[in-house]
């Protein structure tokens, strides 16, 4: 008989839901339901600029898998956002509707990242980051070279012009925020789930969890393909909402910085940072829009000042041992005291 | 036991280990044995390399040759949670608690990498190594704010809950007073006596005195004693290696 098969000595019951995070459960559920009516009630230009706010808000989420929880700092994950638009633009060209082509887009990428991820996977710290931009750029080179595509000087997506733009405005924001709820879901699912809990601990140290019998590599390749997928979701997205591709743009860098700031300032590795940080960077943009260079200058400002003043982001510093998680991603464990007092 | 002989079953050999690092050599043909059910301590000075053997034990180090086996099994080539999901455990010289991992949860993810369980056997398992420890007050923890002591134990909470033969320890008791030192003996018997082997590299020469069945020296890449604590300890080798000359013992004395 093993230690572990020995009757205990303490009757233990374990809780994964707090009060807390059903309450965030519920209040999450009906912020869902009042996104999913909104635009019977606000105007055009409000809802465009939701689904604006939604793909940076995908973003965010798909960098915090990879970076926060699974420790790989990116700079390349605008190859799945680049990858996804053109993937839209070809299915529509190829006869696709193209709100049907997006979840075919976004399977597509979750797919190609498997591949990718063995190249990646070869480069540690930061010759993983700039590899994966190396990666990016391969892809933006690739792309760029396909002349059905509109080659270097982009394309048009020319399929939804047959519906009033306010319908097209609708459709687009509701898969949209399907994607944002497909994202939410399933990053909290996974952390819920025992590669979760390995995630975690590979996030809070790889090589203790290794001795604890963690397959590192095959965690993070989980976590890179979560990452990679949910990228693709606002490449999606983006193409749907601006009607058009540019090599150049699709696969930026620019985008890499701004899922750094948001998932920075938001906090990094928890579930709640990238949607705060998300929050505040759009705020920001919206903000600083009409001041031209100001807006970037600014912004770099925010980030280095969270880095000195909030090394943990926001979230992090109001949560800093992720006691008052909003998802039920805890184990609380409750001992029952009159076989503990017997010790 | 298969082997009914008296000779006691090995559960743990490394042979003929070799490990340069640079110009130091940190083992030149070195062989250790556990024997099922047995404590081996493995003392040596400071810069001995004993850290880094118990990483070529546990698959974190690369030796440049030499065998381990483990349960019979070649184990050289597998990595770190290869070997921890065999059976081997280990726990590190400054802890390496998940700062926001409860100490359920350490116990709990051990748990459920060794083996497919229940989710509410996996519970319980993880709720008896938190036990025997003597952690189950702290369950809901988190590892950053354990103080050293709980630390320590949670080093050895996570390797028990992997429900090990083999709890590789790399000075556990280093840093404690001497009551924290002789609860952290009383766990360490108690599991051996629940059938966990442990190889101990430690500083703290009276707990290996008090629990050790054999002790082992290492120095300049050799085992330079091998036997009885009693034995080890009054080596004049080991002594040398220590504190240097008799000589400097007798008159420091």
């Amino acid at each position: 008989m093993s230690v572990l098969e020995a009757p205990a000595r303490t009757a233990a019951t374990v809780n994964r839901y707090s009060r807390i995070s059903l309450g965030a459960l519920w209040s999450g559920v009906a912020v869902a339901a009042l996104l999913v009516v909104a635009p019977a009630f606000i105007g055009e230009s409000s809802i465009n600029q939701l689904t604006q706010f939604f793909s940076f808000l995908i973003l965010a989420i798909g960098w915090n898998v990879l970076a926060g929880y699974g420790g790989m700092v990116s700079i390349g994950q605008q190859a799945y956002l680049g990858v996804a638009s053109y993937a839209v633009l070809y299915l529509s060209l190829h006869g696709v509707l193209s709100w049907w082509a997006a979840p075919i887009a976004i399977a597509f990428c979750g797919v190609l990242s498997i591949p990718i991820s063995y190249l990646a996977f070869r480069l540690r710290g930061s010759f993983f980051a700039i590899g994966t931009w190396v990666i990016a750029e391969v892809c933006l080179l690739v792309v760029a070279q396909i002349e059905s595509l509109g080659g270097g000087a982009g394309a048009s997506l020319n399929d939804l012009n047959r519906f009033s733009p306010h319908t097209a405005g609708d459709v687009t924001y509701w898969v949209g925020l399907a994607i944002v709820i497909a994202s939410l879901v399933s990053v909290a699912l996974l952390l819920r789930s025992r590669v979760g809990l390995a995630l975690m601990s590979i996030r809070d140290d790889e090589l203790a969890a290794e001795a604890t019998g963690v397959n590192v590599t095959r965690i993070k390749r989980i976590a890179y393909v979560l990452s990679a997928t949910i990228c693709a979701g606002a490449g999606v997205l983006l193409i749907l909402s601006n009607l058009e591709v540019q090599p150049n743009s699709s696969f930026s860098v620019q985008y890499s910085a701004f899922m750094i700031f948001m998932v920075l300032v938001g906090g990094m590795g928890t579930f709640e940072g990238p949607i705060i940080g998300a929050i505040v960077f759009y705020a920001l943009q919206q903000w600083l829009a009409a001041n031209g260079a100001w807006y970037l200058i600014i912004l770099g400002a925010v980030a280095i000042a969270v880095t000195l003043w909030l090394p943990r982001g926001v979230w992090g510093t109001v949560d800093p041992h992720n006691r008052r998680s909003l998802v039920p991603l805890r184990h609380r464990v409750t001992v029952a005291s009159h076989l503990e007092s017997e010790e | 036991m298969t082997n009914g002989s008296l000779i006691p079953h090995n559960l743990f050999e490394a042979r003929n280990i070799v490990k340069r690092i640079g110009t130091v050599v940190i083992a030149d043909g070195v062989d250790i044995q556990v024997p099922a059910g047995s404590i081996v301590g493995m003392i040596g000075p400071n810069g001995a390399g004993k850290t880094t053997m118990l990483g070529i034990f546990s698959g974190s180090v690369k030796a440049q040759s030499g065998t381990v086996v483990f349960q019979d099994q070649d184990v050289t080539s597998l990595g770190t949670a290869k070997r921890a999901r065999l059976g081997i455990g280990r726990t590190f010289q400054i802890p390496r608690p998940f700062d926001k991992l409860t100490v359920f949860e350490h116990a709990l993810l051990a748990v459920q990498q060794a083996r497919k369980v229940s989710t509410s056997e996996s519970h319980e398992r993880a709720i008896l190594a938190i036990e025997r420890c003597g952690l189950i007050k702290l369950v809901n923890t988190v590892g950053g704010d354990l103080r050293l002591l709980d630390r320590k134990r949670l080093e050895m909470a996570r390797a028990v809950a992997l429900d090990p033969s083999l709890v590789l320890l790399d000075e556990v008791a280093g840093g404690l007073n001497n009551a924290e030192v002789g609860q952290l003996i009383e766990i360490v018997l108690s599991l051996r006596d629940e059938g966990i082997s442990f190889l101990w590299v430690e500083h703290v020469i009276r707990a290996l005195n008090a629990t050790a069945d054999r002790i082992v020296c290492l120095s300049g890449g050799r085992l330079i004693a091998e036997g009885s604590p009693a034995e080890v300890l009054e080596h004049p080798a080991v002594i040398e290696s220590y504190f240097g000359s008799p000589a400097f013992m007798s008159t420091a004395s």
